[in-house]
């Protein structure tokens, strides 16, 4: 049994490493976890499953998940804590000079051209979850059929959904909503 | 009082951010757009664009550092804290219930569809954010330009976004500094 101070560390290390979001975080685990064989991979991947269909950022979902099947709540309590410090301190530290070299005009500069690459890839990201949630392309490489392309019923409900919060300024979390029930019902 | 007020208006709100966002720090972005920018004017969109980036070449989480950002910027490092507490204490919650209760969750049929369809609202989210930032990032055509070279980087030949970070603030340095106007 691993101790909960050498958890900590663990997800210390994860969460000081992890450079660009939460699949750099799960793989990191896995090395970490696995290697140690404290978890079995068949757990793991259960976990991860879990942590992609519930509320909340995947890495952080995944530490309190492998700190609760070691140690019980306290563990997925320090398991988060352990993950976040890393980007608390480097965050703080940045928070602290960022106001005062944000006037200067190299910054400025650096700034002017990384919003325009930043923004291309919040549209990566928009790109993969609109591919995963309507697009079918792996069936339509099997069969062939045009048909197969897109599921029509994602497909109807991402019109009625982009037409509607378009029109009606609801807040976000009303429209994820009634996606899931419409999955529920339909999908 | 009023200052423990803050605090807890702080956490709060990023408390609810984490309980009703789906796949990771990018899906945050329209609601955090919602909350922060739009409703509160407690930044601006192109502040928000600068934390994620900042966030994107940054150790940790990235729905972690932009939150992380927030609070610090509003009210020192114990809004930092309140709202770093709020966006991981849904997680804690509910991720220990589903430990505790629910260890086949993934597996249940109609969690699986009502994922298909949070996911097809998620797309359509992100795109009307992508439309909204984008029209506050993408001045000019060199802009449009980095943004076309960065998502074409990352979706056809796979380059991480650390890089991406680096190759366009390089850029924007690069078209910024030319030559002549470099004393001033």
């Amino acid at each position: 049994m691993i101790s909960l101070f050498e958890l900590f560390w663990i997800f210390f290390y994860v969460g000081a490493f992890t450079i660009g979001g939460g699949l750099v975080a799960i793989t990191l685990m896995q090395q970490e976890i696995l290697g140690r064989g404290l978890i079995t991979p068949e757990r793991f991947y259960n976990m991860v499953a879990i942590s992609e269909s519930t509320p909340g950022p995947i890495g952080v979902n995944m530490a309190t998940y492998i700190g609760y099947e070691t140690h019980g709540v306290i563990g997925g309590i320090v398991t988060t804590i352990g993950t976040v410090l890393p980007s608390l301190i480097v965050i703080l530290v940045i928070a602290k000079f960022f106001g005062k070299f944000q006037e200067k005009r190299g910054v400025k500069a650096a700034f002017y051209g990384l919003r325009a690459g930043t923004t291309g890839m919040i549209a990566v990201a928009a790109w993969q979850v609109l591919t995963i949630a309507i697009f079918t392309f792996p069936e339509f490489a099997k069969s062939g059929q045009w048909t197969d392309i897109a599921n029509w019923k994602c497909l109807g409900l991402f019109a009625v959904t982009l037409v509607l919060s378009q029109k009606l300024k609801w807040h976000p979390v009303v429209f994820i909503a009634l996606g899931a029930v419409f999955g529920v019902i339909f999908l | 009082m009023t200052a423990f007020l803050e605090y807890a208006e702080l956490f709060w709100v990023f408390f609810r951010i984490g309980a009703i966002t789906f796949g990771g720090g990018l899906a945050m972005l329209p609601v955090l757009e919602r909350d922060l920018a739009k409703r509160r004017s407690w930044i601006t969109a192109e502040q928000l664009v600068d934390y994620y980036a900042i966030g994107q070449s940054t150790p940790g989480i990235i729905a972690v550092n932009v939150a992380t950002f927030v609070g610090y910027n509003r009210k020192g490092v114990r809004g930092a804290i309140a709202t770093t507490v709020g966006i991981v204490t849904p997680s804690i919650i509910v991720i220990t219930l589903l430990a505790m209760f629910l260890n086949n969750f993934a597996d249940i049929v109609w969690v699986q569809k009502a994922l298909r369809g949070i996911n097809v609202v998620v797309a359509v989210l992100l795109i009307s954010a992508v439309w909204s930032v984008g029209k506050k990032t993408f001045i000019d055509w060199i802009t449009v330009a980095i943004g076309i070279a960065a998502f074409l980087a990352m979706t056809v030949f796979n380059v991480s976004g650390v890089i991406i970070v680096f190759a366009s603030a390089l850029l924007g340095v690069a078209v910024k500094y030319r030559p002549r106007s470099e004393h001033d």
